[in-house]
């Protein structure tokens, strides 16, 4: 697999694709940090993972036309709705081991716009956190 | 069965704008999609629905 650019990805939220409206996706994935040490001559430390925090932020361009960013993404914030969200790196190209979906049953916890300044592209980022126990997975076989 | 048709300016379920296509959404999804300007109801095709939609299907 080549080194590649960040160009082509696909975002979807709610079924609705707003991948020309987005530019950046960043996922964490985070097991707390449990220490668990004991007096050992060593001395080191011991760890063993807690529970998992999870969320994928997308930076969105600001829109507030008919079926634009802000009239699909501020009523899942506002209603504190469940939706489904996708992200894969090429949306050109099918789900594959190569091209792996990022996916998850998720709540809006935090939504940024309007963040705007004079002059300047409106961006602001989505904060998508897992609602459910299985959290984020990726897959890498197409759903049907 | 529903009938929808993609109004909005982005795919939807892998849909371009303008199209149709058959399915079934949860109420709570098409609700919002339909808030959101994305899609409409076209025809709906099952005896519930039917019966739901009495007063005619989206404009």
């Amino acid at each position: 697999m080549p080194k590649g650019t960040a160009l082509k990805d696909f975002v979807e939220v709610d079924d609705i694709d707003l991948s020309s409206m987005a530019r950046a996706a960043v996922f964490s994935s985070e097991h707390e940090r449990i220490d668990v040490s004991g007096f050992t001559p060593s001395a080191f430390n011991e760890y063993v993972a807690g529970t998992t925090e999870q969320t994928l932020t997308i930076t969105f361009y600001g829109a507030y036309g008919t079926g634009e960013t802000h009239q699909t993404l501020w009523p899942i914030h506002r209603d504190r709705s469940v939706v489904v969200i996708r992200w894969r790196p090429d949306q050109t190209a099918a789900v594959s081991a190569d091209n792996p979906e990022l996916t998850a049953n998720v709540q809006l916890l935090t939504y940024g716009s309007p963040n705007r300044t004079r002059g300047e592209a409106e961006t602001y980022d989505a904060v998508f956190t897992a609602a459910d126990e299985n959290g984020f997975d990726f897959i890498i076989t197409p759903t049907p | 069965m529903t009938r929808y048709q993609v109004t909005g300016t982005f795919p939807f379920r892998g849909h371009k704008p303008g199209e149709t296509f058959d399915d079934e959404l949860s109420p709570e999804q098409e609700a919002r999609a339909k808030a959101a300007g994305a899609i409409r109801v076209v025809k709906r095709t099952t005896d519930d629905d039917a019966q739901k939609d009495k007063g005619g299907e989206d404009a």
